[in-house]
């Protein structure tokens, strides 16, 4: 084991014999130039919270609709709602109001009524808390 | 069994990360990404502006057949300008892939926020956001 740098110096240079990327193939690209707007109405699913501490199991359903000049963005399953002047903000919003739901439920268990130990449930089926 | 006959995989990936930028060179024998010119900020004197626009994405916990869908939306009016759509599968969720997508010229009709949008297998996985600024 190397103590000093004396040591380091002696030590033999670690050879890479081969460093790869992972540039995977893509098949039946196509692109398409023809614009098209996005309904503001639209239902999509939604696999991800931006938040590195929950990890999405499995897609949940977001609704959106407008109300005067703002989006909201609807998780039907866990009653939760995100606002904002556009789809991105709105859907953001609503990811941290999950990911706030999700911590606030987690904290306080042994207190919740029936309707929010349903939403814990649905909670913890879609969406795992990523051990460190 | 052709790609498009697989059944798509039920496995939600992970955007690790979305670059974008003017160009990416990779090597053939190493399959490995350069990336050159990344950017967040486009600073335009007239509009409508054409622009060669790359995408670098970085995908993990993948497994199984997925059809992806990457989409340039102006954030204002969630107009889609331009949309990348292909089939790719990974053989197992610890394999992490590289995914590069050079798109061909396209407008970008104003000045304000545009995002790259991720969607795999109809889910969405995120974005990411570059701001067009009108310059003197």
């Amino acid at each position: 084991m190397p103590t000093t740098m004396q040591d380091l110096r002696r030590q033999p240079i670690n050879v890479v014999d081969e460093e790869k990327g992972s540039n995977q193939e893509i098949r039946d690209k196509k692109i398409d130039k023809t614009e098209k707007t996005m309904p503001l109405d639209a239902e999509v699913l939604v696999g991800s919270l931006r938040d590195g501490r929950l990890r999405v199991l499995s897609p949940f359903s977001v609704r959106f609709s407008s109300e005067g000049s703002s989006i909201i963005a609807e998780a039907t399953e866990f009653n939760e709602f995100g606002f904002g002047e556009n789809w991105s903000e709105a859907l953001l919003d609503l990811q941290y109001a999950i990911v706030e739901l999700y911590f606030s439920l987690e904290g306080g268990q042994d207190r919740l009524g029936s309707d929010l130990q349903n939403v814990w449930s649905v909670l913890q089926q879609k969406i795992q808390k990523i051990q460190k | 069994m052709t790609q498009r006959d697989k059944p798509q995989s039920q496995i939600v990936p992970i955007l690790a990360a979305a670059l974008v930028c003017d160009v990416a060179c990779v090597d053939p024998n190493s399959g490995k990404h350069t990336l050159i010119g990344i950017f967040d900020v486009i600073h335009v004197r007239n509009f409508p502006s054409r622009r060669h626009i790359s995408v670098y994405l970085k995908i993990t916990n993948a497994e199984g057949a997925y059809e992806f869908d990457v989409r340039f939306v102006q954030v204002a009016t969630n107009k889609i300008l331009v949309g990348a759509k292909g089939n790719f599968e990974v053989k197992s969720r610890v394999i992490p892939m590289g995914l590069y997508i050079p798109f061909p010229p396209f407008d970008i009709p104003s000045d304000g926020r545009y995002e790259f949008q991720v969607w795999a297998n109809t889910i969405y996985l995120g974005s990411t956001c570059i701001d067009v600024e009108k310059s003197a």
